[in-house]
């Protein structure tokens, strides 16, 4: 019914339309004016035709918005004209109008620093940073070694809004920022793609908020550790990275004692003599790297009453009986237990942890040997 | 049973379960409580409802969205335009019949149809360049020209991929 009012609709516009230019053509018009005002005419008639068929003029605005933050692409928030906001932008005066009134959709951006050309590209970071409109922002940074310090200032007014900020950096000697200065930071993941030695500077204090800190490819000594402020990561309930030499494992469980969930691939060449310490609150324990034997003096110094799953990859031959007087000690509800690839276990020792938690969640799977980070 | 009356008059008599996917009808019920009489839906016409019906069908059991669930796929970030296969084919339509089932299921207040509605549009306009969607979707370009300007500038700004 709706379809065939609609098409008759559009052919009396197209009628109305034809009849108006024939008379431009049969009409010798020698006015400019008039000229003109018929092809305005035109013009309009060929606007209705077109704005009949336009199913999106029907829609109220909240449901264009809605379909606007599914155009927002999963994974990749650089702001480019091809895609989603910017592209919501360009097709009409509607389009532009509702996503620019919407802060949610330049809330995920990508930021690109250190080549090409800085000033331009600053004026467009700028623009979408602004119709964010106060809203937390998360914000992922490529960078590599120039304009780190036109990065900082571009981001300065922006600091407090930041909660999610991942950096990619490639830069050899700095790392562009410190997770300090920005006050609602609530998760940070470092990628660092060569040996950076400025990240544990941007780490060494973190912001009240942070609750998860992520660091890839970046390898943390205790010498690195030691400088750091660790109150400051009371805070944080996960936490993943890549720890060389001695032990510091029951340091960080120190450092953070309301910790749910803790990923270590570790290089453990020596051995730091614990306490005895316990952790009520860790869940998940993730552990890859070789674990000589003395290293698996941390389950002797550790006890956790709260983990439910724990995984194990590349350490080697497994510290069964430790583990396992770890476990009875810690008298926690274990759930699952994982050994990947690189953990040499045997079979009784396997039906050894199913008998201690009789609906454990036991599995092994040699081919998923890669690091967690 | 249910006695739904469409815009164009048609009755649809529909199972209670299956018509309750609709939050608008089953507050109604929920408000009037069992009652013969027909609920008159102006807004959806009889082709409309016959779509609508099919879906809820499809889908009935299913648990319902909660009210916050928007929120929370906005916290995991991820606002994903994957669409089941058998969503997908159902809302292989007309442009016209695809937007006429935008606006029902947000009439009749069903969440998970609007989505795929909208997530199914939103995938037809990404990847395309404006003049494309335009195309598509008869859109006119109304932009005044220091309009036009404005914008180019911008994506002279922006990186181009």
């Amino acid at each position: 019914m709706q379809t065939n009012a609609n098409s008759s609709a559009i052919s009396g516009t197209i009628s109305t339309l034809q009849s108006i230019q024939s008379g431009v053509v049969g009409q010798e018009v020698s006015n400019q004016n008039g000229v003109n005002y018929r092809r305005r005419q035109r013009n309009e008639m060929l606007f209705k035709i077109a704005r009949s068929r336009n199913y999106f003029s029907r829609l109220p605005t909240e449901m264009l918005a809605q379909i606007f933050l599914y155009c927002i692409p999963e994974g990749n928030w650089k702001p480019v004209p091809r895609r989603a906001p910017m592209l919501l932008t360009a097709v009409c005066r509607r389009w532009r109008e509702v996503a620019l009134d919407m802060p949610d959709l330049w809330r995920r951006l990508q930021f690109n620093v250190g080549y090409g050309d800085w000033r331009k590209r600053a004026l467009c970071y700028d623009s979408c940073l602004k119709r964010s409109r106060g809203r937390q922002l998360l914000l992922t940074l490529e960078c590599y070694d120039d304009n780190l310090t036109e990065l900082q200032s571009l981001l300065r007014p922006y600091v407090n809004q930041v909660s999610s900020l991942t950096v990619r950096t490639f830069s050899r000697t700095c790392c562009p920022l410190a997770a300090a200065d920005f006050g609602g930071l609530n998760e940070l993941v470092i990628h660092g793609f060569y040996t950076v030695l400025a990240v544990p500077e941007s780490i060494g204090q973190l912001p009240p908020n942070m609750r998860s800190l992520k660091l890839m490819n970046v390898v943390l000594t205790v010498h690195m550790l030691s400088s750091f402020k660790p109150l400051s990561w009371a805070g944080l309930t996960n936490l993943e990275l890549i720890l060389d030499g001695p032990n510091p494992f029951a340091q960080l469980l120190r450092w953070c004692p309301n910790l749910s969930s803790l990923t270590i691939v570790g290089i453990f060449t020596a051995i730091e003599t614990s306490k005895a310490f316990v952790h009520p609150k860790l869940q998940t324990f993730r552990i890859s790297g070789n674990l000589h034997v003395d290293s698996i003096d941390k389950f002797k110094a550790i006890t956790l009453p709260n983990l439910r799953a724990f995984e194990a990859r590349n350490t080697g031959q497994w510290p069964h009986e430790d583990f396992k007087a770890f476990l009875t000690r810690s008298q926690c509800r274990l759930e699952s237990l994982l050994f990947s690839g690189g953990v040499v276990t045997t079979d009784g020792q396997l039906a050894e942890y199913v008998a201690l938690f009789p609906s454990l969640e036991l599995s092994t799977n040699p081919m998923r040997s890669g690091i967690f980070i | 049973m249910v006695h739904l009356v469409t815009s164009d008059n048609v009755e649809f008599v529909v199972d209670k379960e299956v018509v309750e996917r609709s939050v608008l009808i089953k507050n109604m019920l929920e408000d009037v409580g069992e009652t013969d009489q027909s609920i008159p839906l102006a807004n959806v016409s009889s082709a409309v409802l016959r779509k609508v019906i099919e879906y809820c069908e499809h889908h009935r059991g299913e648990p319902l969205p909660s009210a916050d669930a928007d929120q929370n796929q906005d916290e995991t970030r991820k606002r994903t335009t994957d669409i089941s296969e058998w969503d997908q084919k159902f809302i292989t339509v007309d442009q016209e019949m695809l937007f006429e089932i935008i606006l029902a299921a947000n009439y009749l207040d069903i969440k998970s149809l609007l989505d795929v509605g909208c997530k199914t549009v939103a995938n037809m306009i990404k990847g395309k360049t404006p003049d494309e969607i335009r195309r598509l979707f008869n859109i006119v370009n109304d932009f005044t020209p220091e309009e036009e300007a404005q914008i180019k500038k911008e994506n002279e700004w922006a990186e181009d991929r």
